[in-house]
């Protein structure tokens, strides 16, 4: 098996890893150096933290997140099917069907079970 | 396009995919309803089972029966696995019945976990493609690391089920890692266009190393067993019964496929290996389950162990050896889902009783269920009349035919030691006292799976002909 094919991927690898360093030593050569308590900090975004986050996210934001998940994920499949449906025919509409009918299923037992009851 | 389903082969997957929804949608309903959960999930199970009996058994000739191009295959050898699988869901269904209400934590979302895992395990083992390994081994594995942490109160059970979890998913990732390899080297990912390709330089090897590792994890074998002590201590114990059970036998019956019928070019290469596991597993299990003080982890490093004779038995490289682990895997969960039930009944409340301190007396008190547990002891031990022994001797003898007679030694020796931890069970259940005195509640139910699986275990020890012969059919038509 010859392996000359993936030599693209070998030059596109070097490449991706010398590009931060480069830059990174670039950028050292020529910015000034003054540092202050607020550039240091984590999260730097220009303006000094006074006190931290009172408490964490609430956990039915992530109850919220999972459920938008469902229906991104959903879209997904429904673009490259909906491209195709003609070719695809019944066959594929019926599985189309199918699916959607196991994402609601699990939307509707969220429902039920008061995952989108916000307080 | 043109496309035709064959539905007789999909409606086992399509029965159990009901029993999901149905048992899942309980979950939202009245108490009333809720408390049919149970009964609704086994009914699936034993439909679905049912069909692949009747509907799809008689289809199987000395070909497999294929649809969709080999996405589904079904042959004498994984009808024979798949039925393993059912009935040990059937019989953890009615022990976590008892267990979940004494518990007092009995949701029908419970039996839809497991039913999930249970339709991923038969994805996974009648399919003659890669692709089908992978997402049935997903199926199987994601459901099973929720069912562990379902105890969700319980510290345990929550550690439990995060090892288990993280571990499993870097064993995932090796998986498709190996499937992926394989794939490179052979351009498919059909077990019988690749068996035509099938080389054996480093690609192949690399390829099938870790498949067999991410396989190895699943049936937790030595050293890729770390997370199964934790596992089967933290989960419930119906739940410990089915996963010692049906992923392991899912794991070796799949990787024997895998390693027979679409590797036997590379035998020389993964003997080594297989050999290498099986030992490490029989002895590093039966070492640590001596010193063990809970009888429950006792129980999950004895399930390792027998990993390893498993495992031996693949080294074997026959139709006798694998008829040998067929009928063993069977004998297995008989015994396993009978001593698993015995300790799912020692439980008041929330607290399991399951240490040998606990179990002191309990042949006095309970004398059914000290005869049970007698019984299911001495037959992992191996002691001949009970079907442990008949498994083990099948095993040993395919070994010895195939001119593997140290290895056989070592087997031998590891049941040996294992004597001892099994026979301390009935020693502290007859021979010492117990100052405290618990009134252990003892289901109709669950006692009945016991006296089904321990006049099973005797049966099939002193009459093994009839579960021989299935076996040794199975074996022969694995493609």
């Amino acid at each position: 098996m010859s392996h000359a094919q993936y030599i693209p991927l070998l030059i596109f690898l070097v490449i991706a890893l010398l590009f931060p360093l480069v830059t990174l030593a670039i950028a050292k050569f020529f910015r000034p150096a003054k540092y202050n308590k607020s550039k240091l900090s984590p999260y730097e975004c220009g303006i000094e933290v006074d006190k931290e986050p009172e408490r964490n996210f609430h956990v039915r934001y992530y109850v919220v997140a999972v459920i938008f998940l469902i229906f991104d994920v959903e879209t997904v499949f429904l673009y490259p099917w909906a491209v195709k449906y003609r070719a695809l025919g019944l066959f594929g509409f019926v599985e189309m069907a199918i699916f959607l009918i196991i994402l609601i299923f699990g939307y509707v037992y969220a429902w039920k079970k008061g995952a989108l009851e916000w307080e | 396009m043109n496309v035709t389903v064959n539905m007789t082969a999909l409606m086992p997957l399509i029965i159990l995919f009901a029993g999901i929804s149905l048992t899942a949608l309980m979950g939202t309903m009245k108490d009333s309803v809720k408390r049919l959960a149970g009964l609704v999930a086994s009914i699936s199970v034993v439909f679905a089972f049912w069909w692949v009996m009747e509907r799809i058994l008689p289809a199987i000739g000395t070909a497999a029966m294929e649809s969709q191009s080999g996405m589904l295959t079904y042959s004498y050898y994984s009808v024979f696995l798949s039925g393993i699988v059912l009935i040990t869901a059937v019989a953890a269904f009615a022990l976590s019945e008892h267990y979940l209400l004494e518990e007092d934590f009995s949701h029908p979302e419970f039996y839809a976990i497991l039913l999930a895992s249970i339709t991923g395990m038969m994805v996974m083992l009648n399919t003659s493609n890669f692709v089908n390994i992978f997402i049935g081994l997903e199926l199987l594995s994601i459901p099973l690391y929720a069912s562990v942490a379902y105890l969700r109160y319980k510290p345990e059970s929550v550690e439990g089920g995060l090892k288990y979890f993280i571990l499993g998913a870097i064993a995932s990732g090796f998986l498709a890692y190996g499937i992926a390899m394989i794939y490179g080297a052979s351009g498919s990912l059909d077990f019988i266009t690749i068996v035509k390709t099938v080389k054996t330089d480093s690609l192949f090897r690399l390829g099938l190393l870790f498949i067999l590792m991410g396989l190895a994890f699943k049936a937790a074998a030595v050293p890729f067993h770390m997370w199964a002590p934790d596992a089967y201590e933290g989960a419930a114990t119906p739940v410990t019964a089915f996963m010692s059970i049906a992923p392991k036998a899912v794991a070796i019956g799949v990787l024997i496929r895998i390693l027979y019928s679409v590797f036997p070019q590379m035998v020389d290469y993964w003997r080594e290996a297989v050999l290498v596991l099986s030992i490490l597993t029989v002895i590093v299990g039966n070492f640590a389950a001596i010193v063990q003080q809970s009888v429950k982890r006792m129980l999950a490093y004895s399930s390792i162990s027998h990993a390893g004779y498993l495992l031996m038995g693949i080294v074997a490289y026959s139709v006798e050896g694998v008829s040998g682990i067929l009928f063993y895997l069977a004998g297995y969960m008989l015994i396993n889902t009978g001593a698993f039930g015995v300790l799912s009944l020692l439980k008041i409340g929330d607290d399991d009783f399951v240490s040998y301190d606990d179990i002191r007396g309990i042949g006095y008190r309970y004398p059914l269920l000290g005869i049970f547990m007698s019984v299911f002891m001495f037959s992992l031990a191996g002691i001949p009349a009970t079907v442990g022994f008949m498994g083990k001797f099948y095993v040993f003898k395919a070994l010895i035919h195939a001119n593997y007679m140290s290895l056989a030694l070592v087997g031998i020796g590891g049941s040996l030691v294992s004597v001892y931890y099994y026979l301390r069970v009935v020693v502290h259940m007859y021979m010492k006292e117990n100052p405290e005195e618990r009134k252990f509640n003892l289901n109709f139910l669950s006692m009945t799976v016991l006296a089904i699986c321990s006049v099973l275990v005797i049966a099939a020890g002193l009459f093994p002909a009839k579960i021989a012969d299935i076996a040794n059919v199975a074996a022969r038509f694995m493609n």
